[in-house]
């Protein structure tokens, strides 16, 4: 709160950054056509928000982008806590994990653009396997370290498997889900505007790579900057959902320091 | 009438190296109906170990344990066991009152449960607690959210891990008194381990000595204090002096081979 308040010398930091690229397009150090002042690219962006076309692309990037991560992730989660409390199907399915896992995403994207097309369904598929990953870890991680105490009071009270992984298991490793949710929201973001640079005509990448080829510089700034806001916020968002779903979790952190 | 029954009960852990380590030899005793028992030996000697297999949370090696004289292969309904730690079997995502109600709103329901635990609460000293989190209260609050959750379920034989030898002399007091107030009116069956050895001859009707490793049980020990028993006087009593001197030598000797 007091860091809104009052600048800190990391906001003072970017003020001067962005002041230098002012400065330097306006006096055209650079000696490129393709390095528009800052205050040319707010007015693209400006135009682009108002007049409605970019709010619309970052929503369907948006959606595509959040479509993945709940996908991937839910399925990361009950992958993981799969794999850490029934050994069998680690035993069955852990090695194929293992070898899909350091494939380098974008590689896959030609060879799914020839299963599921160009469109969202094959956006949203390469965001889940994005996500999936990171969570799974986390998720497995988070089982190991659940109170062995924990679980035989449910098995005391007779509650049984199942209820157990819901009631106790999951709670429990909630916030080494978070911590694998929090990795896969900032892939995701990635993932999903490299997806649509390579493929198709929909979101904020297409039209980033649009307005490259036209040779329309602002606009293309105006974009990625869009962008940075947009990863902070989110990221931002994040943590606050984080801190009011995990409060217990926190106090619990606090009380031990 | 004998309610609980250990036979013969032997217990190996697999060791890496070389052959299963034996950590109990064929312990048999009984627990009788009604009865408060408390089970006295060195550290590390298994008594928790022991504790387990007879609420069906560890498998025996060899021999069995029996409740109401049906043989325990898995948590039976009418047993509960409280742990050692109570801060690693309270939920902390939970508040006090849905962690009382946890030990039985799989079978009766969220609404009813909750109002069980609002019942049991009272009865441990803590109504009006029931929105506080585990971590919001003292120690000695929380062992009593642990025997309130315990109680809720009903059960007929209450098993007992060390439940006091983490809060402070003066809490312990109030504790010991708690639990025999909740002995005494529900005609409970009790199996209370300790290392303390005037907590068990201050609570118990009778003490199973146990030895060190590999563990067996070295004798037992009638305790023969009139009831009710009260903090000050009754440990001003000879035989509770004579006890303690007797109960106190030998574990010392025990320690010392
Ligand atoms: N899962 C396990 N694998 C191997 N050895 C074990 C395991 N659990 C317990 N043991 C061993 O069995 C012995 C008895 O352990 P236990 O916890 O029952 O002792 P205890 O009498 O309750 O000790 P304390 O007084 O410290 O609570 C210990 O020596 C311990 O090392
Ligand atoms: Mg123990």
């Amino acid at each position: 709160m007091r860091a809104l308040a009052r600048p800190s010398s990391g906001f003072l930091l970017i003020l001067a950054l962005l002041l230098l690229w002012e400065v330097s397009a306006r006096f055209d150090w650079m000696n490129s056509p393709n390095w528009p002042p800052l205050s040319v690219v707010l007015a693209a962006l400006a135009r682009d928000s108002l007049g409605g076309e970019l709010p619309l692309l970052l929503g369907g990037t948006l959606w595509r982008m959040f479509a993945g991560l709940l996908a991937g992730g839910a399925a990361g989660v009950i992958v993981g806590l799969l794999f850490a409390s029934l050994p069998v199907t680690r035993r069955l399915f852990g090695l194929t994990v293992e070898l899909i896992r350091p494939i380098p995403i974008p590689a896959i994207i030609p060879p799914l653009v020839l299963f599921l097309g160009l469109d969202n369904t094959m956006k949203v598929t390469v965001v889940g396997l994005t996500a999936f990953f990171p969570v799974l870890t986390n998720t497995m991680q988070g089982v190991r370290a659940v109170e062995a105490d924990a679980l035989a009071m449910g098995r005391t009270f007779g509650i049984g498997f199942w209820r157990r992984s819901l009631h106790i298991v999951l709670p429990a490793c909630l916030p080494y889900v978070f911590a694998g949710f929090r990795v896969a929201l900032a892939l995701a973001l990635v993932v999903t505007v490299v997806a649509e640079m390579i493929a198709g005509e929909q979101g904020v990448g297409h039209y980033l790579v649009l307005m490259q080829f036209a040779g329309r510089a602002p606009e293309m700034y105006a974009t990625v900057i869009l962008l940075a806001v947009l990863g902070y916020g989110l990221n931002r968002g994040f943590l606050a959902f984080e801190r009011r779903a995990l409060h217990w979790y926190f106090a619990l952190g606090a009380q031990r320091n | 009438m004998d309610f609980l029954e250990l036979e013969g009960i032997t217990k190996e852990f697999p060791s890496r190296s070389g052959p299963p380590a034996r950590v109990m030899e064929r312990v048999s005793f009984s627990v009788r109906e009604g009865e408060f028992m408390a089970v006295l030996g060195p550290s590390g000697c298994g008594k928790s170990t022991l504790l387990q297999m007879a609420a069906g949370l560890l498998p025996p090696s060899s021999g069995e344990a029996r409740i109401g004289g049906r043989r325990v292969d898995g948590p039976p309904p009418e047993a509960v066991y409280v742990f050692q730690q109570y801060t690693r079997s309270l939920l902390p995502w939970r508040n006090v009152r849905d962690n009382v109600a946890f030990a039985v709103e799989h079978r009766i329901g969220r609404r009813r449960a909750r109002a069980a635990a609002e019942v049991q609460l009272a009865q441990v000293g803590l109504a009006g607690f029931g929105d506080h989190f585990p971590w919001q209260l003292s120690g000695g609050m929380q062992q009593r959210v642990a025997i309130a959750r315990a109680l809720a379920a009903e059960p007929a034989l209450l098993l007992m891990d060390e439940p006091f030898s983490a809060v402070d002399a003066l809490t312990r007091l109030d504790l010991q008194a708690l639990i025999l107030d909740i002995w005494t009116q529900r005609k409970l069956t009790v199996m209370l381990v300790t290392h303390d050895v005037e907590e068990a001859i201050y609570l118990a009707d009778r003490i199973a000595m146990l030895t060190r490793r590999p563990t067996t049980l070295a004798e037992i020990v009638e305790v023969g204090l009139p009831r009710p028993r009260d903090p000050i006087a009754t440990r001003e009593l000879p035989r509770f002096l004579e006890l303690r001197h007797d109960l106190l030598g030998k574990l010392l000797t025990r320690h010392a081979v």
